[in-house]
């Protein structure tokens, strides 16, 4: 296997000066920066319309990269980034939608709030998971089994007696008329709210890299190469994983938030089996431990498969089908970062 | 008495229902360690090849048999283009699988459209005063206790079954000892995949044959397998269909399905978190050594 | 190094079973500080059982351990190692995949924490304890695991295990896999630690090794101890020389 575009792209630039920071970050991540500045750019020239469009094809980006922390650098695969997703959906809509004396306040407590449930539910479940001696395997389908509780608890909140506030639940319809991000008095929707979305996305992008390109993404390397020797360093290899689950989780939730201030809508479905799914194949494709794979792949997939099922295609699912499927059989980590590993060599 | 018949009728086809959307995984997951997600898929089209067949004047019985010996076939058929290249690798093996499912799924739906004719539940129904119940659900009672019963026998009491577990507990150990392990392995996959179908096709009287309907069955296949363990499949299987049954079926009975579902999803939670290597480790521990 | 503890490693009476084979039983064993020790015996005689109790990465059924005087039972392993305890696990076991500057990281980032160690630590740096094994010059950054020797791997990860902060060091097998000189090698270095105030325990297989460095040998057999004391006095014993034939 020729690692050698990968471990060039791998490894720090070698004249890099200023703060300490910027000697860990990678060729990588000055492209997607690029990437970032490009899609800025994209979103001045084209209409309000598919503004609104490209804003959805962002916003998964965050709990994509979640995962990309989770599975492609510390090992853990799970399934319940969906779950993150959904709760700080459905939560932003039951804060924000109660709170209707004041636009900008309801957005805002929304968005905390959001964020708050799924860290909250990331941390008591992943004490669950990582201090209960489960084996590996087990991870992700336990995480299965919690979306599922979840997005099965949510389908069964029809009628009029499931209401926080004022705010109905929706059962199987999901939940409707969720406020949008209100500031400085104006509700955002068409470019506004992708310039807004691109923002969040890229600050939540800032913070994965972050974590990764320091001590704790450090660790959580070996954490995944071999946790036991990385315990025996004097590591507390359970805290760091649910450290590591919890950042994930928040991302998946921004991901949630976005998502909610995008559509105005969310239903269980948002956290069923097939979207559960998704993340997973994203990552997958994206080559799991490249930053750059994973967002291109997450917009990819995430363009591909709108405008495959909007133009009525249905060979969408069959196409992403196959594509995993030859993503894991073609022996490298994925066709995104040998683009990428190309793109390394010329640069 | 009929609310006690009652009762006992519905843990029974709970754990009828565990059982036989577990049965092919508990091969495949339980012994072999690869986390199948095309799993539904293989049932889904058990039931399709059952629903052709049986609109073709085939009877039901025969159906089942030969949704048996498709999915056995299909099974070889993927073992040795796809399953073989990820052993030791369950995480690939995963998103390979779930890549297949979803090929299989909507290469369905855009072959035969969103629903195919249905198959009319055997037997009808009877009754004891109040109490009505589906002599087909008593039937599926039986014969996945049978199934079972015809694992067991074939794990535990003939030559490939020994040859098969000690392939799957001591790969090398097993080879070294004359063992063909790639063609135990293609032939539990196929087991497997011949299992799964054998219970898509019997289940498919009681739901609606569609593209997607797979999906009601996975999850609780691998609540089922997990909560099991791979100890003893046997024991797993039986152990955890009862455990699991047990918590669902009284919360179905006062709530209604769904927070039967959550009910029995936490118990799984519960139960992983007491005994992580599933029931049959447990029951092993306590009871067969 | 504080003067008040006298038995750096202290186990009492752990039992440990499973699967039908008892591996530790009625195990009691103590290390003095300053000392090399080593646990030898015939194979299954249960030397890594021992040294895994010790390390907290198995539990024992019954029986207590004691590291630096403080009961450590319940700890598990990185709160032991936390204590001032390095370890190097048998087999070879470097972070394959990533380069040595990314593999003398990872325990640099665990060492650097707060309340690591304390005064238990010999004071050996891991710089000077890379001098020892002569692996100094390997310490530029990029380059894989893989492209070392096999001895330098094994060196590299005893000198993984070691900072300022370790008192003690649990080895299983460090010279595994070397050649003569290359097992002096260790050797030497290993009695230049211990000069320097660390305390040492070797599981080992290799008898001129350990004749070489042991203060003390612990003889393990069928999972109980079965003799303790120097090795010349002990290779003089007839019943010792049984246990490895019979």
């Amino acid at each position: 296997m020729d690692t050698a575009p990968l471990a060039e792209l791998a490894q720090p630039i070698p004249k890099a000066q200023g703060f300490f920071m910027f000697k860990r970050l990678k060729v990588e991540d000055y492209l997607v920066a690029t990437l970032w500045i490009a899609v800025a750019v994209y979103g001045s020239v084209i209409s309000d319309y598919s503004a609104s469009t490209a804003a959805f094809y962002i916003l998964n980006v965050p709990m994509a990269l979640g995962l990309a922390m989770l599975w492609g650098i510390a090992g853990v695969l799970s399934f319940g980034q969906v779950a993150f997703f959904g709760l700080a959906g459905y939560t932003y809509g039951i804060i924000a939608g109660n709170i209707v004396s004041n636009l900008a306040l309801a957005s805002v407590a929304g968005v905390v709030g959001g964020l708050a449930a799924a860290l909250v539910l990331a941390l008591v479940f992943g004490y669950f998971l990582f201090y209960g001696r489960v084996e590996a395997w087990i991870v992700p389908i336990v995480t299965l089994v919690m979306t599922l509780i979840l997005a099965t608890f949510m389908g069964q909140t029809a009628g009029y007696e499931w209401k926080v506030g004022q705010v109905l639940l929706g059962g199987y319809n999901g939940m409707t008329n969720i406020p949008p991000m209100h500031v400085w008095g104006v509700d955002l929707f068409g470019r506004p709210l992708f310039y807004y979305v691109l923002a969040v996305v890229v600050v939540a992008w800032l913070l994965t890299v972050v974590c990764l390109r320091s001590s704790f993404g450090d660790v959580l390397v070996a954490l995944r190469e071999d946790s036991l020797r990385t315990e025996l360093f004097g590591h507390d290899v359970r805290l760091m994983q649910l450290l590591c689950f919890s950042v994930a989780a928040i991302l998946a939730g921004v991901s949630g938030v976005l998502y909610v201030q995008w559509g105005n809508y969310i239903t269980p479905d948002s956290m069923g089996l097939l979207q559960a799914t998704l993340p997973v194949v994203w990552v997958a494709v994206g080559g799991r431990t490249s930053l750059l794979g994973v967002v291109i792949s997450t917009l990819a997939l995430n363009v591909l498969s709108f405008q495959l099922s909007s133009s009525g295609n249905q060979y969408a699912f069959v196409i992403l089908g196959a594509l995993l499927v030859v993503a894991m059989v073609v022996p490298t980590f994925g066709w995104s970062q040998r683009v990428a590993a190309v793109f390394g060599r010329r640069g | 008495m009929e609310s006690v018949l009652s009762v006992l009728y519905q843990f029974g086809t709970n754990a009828a229902f565990l059982l036989l959307s577990a049965i092919g995984l508990i091969v495949i997951l339980g012994m072999m360690n690869i986390i199948n997600l095309a799993h539904g898929e293989l049932m889904m089209i058990g039931a399709y090849v059952a629903s052709f067949l049986y609109h073709s004047g085939v009877p039901f019985a025969a159906c089942v048999v030969a949704s048996f010996l498709a999915l056995a076939l299909a099974g070889v058929v993927l073992e040795r283009l796809l399953i073989r290249r990820f052993y030791g690798r369950e995480l690939q093996a995963l998103v390979v699988t779930w890549g297949v499912s979803l090929i299989l799924a909507q290469g369905m739906l855009l072959l035969f459209g969103p629903f195919l004719a249905s198959i009319p539940i055997p037997f009808g129904s009877g009754a004891v005063g109040a109490f009505s119940f589906s002599w087909y659900w008593i039937a599926l009672i039986a014969i996945s206790l049978l199934l079972v019963a015809g694992l067991w026998f074939l794990y535990y009491r003939t030559a490939f079954g020994l040859r098969a577990r000690a392939t799957m507990q001591e790969r090398e150990m097993a080879r070294a000892l004359g063992v063909r392990t790639g063609r135990v392995y293609m032939l539990t996959f196929a087991l497997g995949s011949g299992l799964a179908g054998l219970a898509g096709a019997l289940m498919a009287p009681t739901t609606t044959i569609a593209p997607y309907m797979g999906q009601q069955y996975v999850a609780p296949a691998f609540i089922t397998v997990v909560t099991g363990g791979s100890a003893n499949v046997i024991a797993g299987a039986l152990g955890s269909t009862g455990f699991l049954s047990l918590a669902e079926t009284p919360f179905t009975i006062w709530f209604g399905t769904f927070i039967g579902i959550v009910a029995m999803l936490l118990a799984s939670l519960v139960l992983i978190r007491l005994l992580p290597k599933g029931l049959s480790e447990w029951i092993q521990r306590r009871w067969l050594s | 190094m504080s003067a008040n503890i006298n038995r750096i490693i202290r186990a009492e009476s752990l039992n440990k079973s499973f699967g039908g084979v008892m591996p530790a039983r009625n195990v009691s064993f103590a290390v003095d500080v300053g000392e090399l020790r080593c646990l030898i015996g015939p194979n299954g005689a249960g030397k890594s059982t021992l040294f895994k109790l010790i390390a907290g990465i198995e539990q024992p059924d019954q029986g207590n351990v004691f590291l630096f005087e403080r009961d450590v039972s319940s700890y598990p392993p990185f709160r032991r190692v936390r204590l001032g305890v390095g370890v190097k696990l048998q087999s070879n076991r470097a972070y394959k995949q990533l380069d040595i500057g990314h593999n003398l990281r990872v325990p640099d980032i665990a060492a650097r924490k707060r309340g690591v160690g304390g005064d238990r630590g010999a004071g050996v740096s891991r710089e000077q304890a890379m001098e020892l094994f002569g692996i100094s010059h390997v310490v530029d950054g990029g380059r894989l695991v893989s492209e070392l020797s096999h001895a330098e791997q094994q060196w590299l990860e005893i000198c993984c295990a070691i900072s300022e902060k370790v008192g003690l060091l649990l080895l299983d097998e460090p010279t595994a896999g070397m050649g003569i000189e290359e097992t002096k090698a260790t050797g030497r270095a290993l009695l230049q630690l211990k000069e320097r105030g660390m305390t040492v325990v070797v599981v080992e297989h290799d008898m001129a090794f350990v004749r070489q460095v042991a203060d003390r040998v612990t003889v393990l057999h069928q999972g109980e101890i079965f003799a303790e004391g120097r090795m010349e006095d002990l290779a003089e014993r007839q019943d010792v020389r049984d246990i490895y034939l019979g």
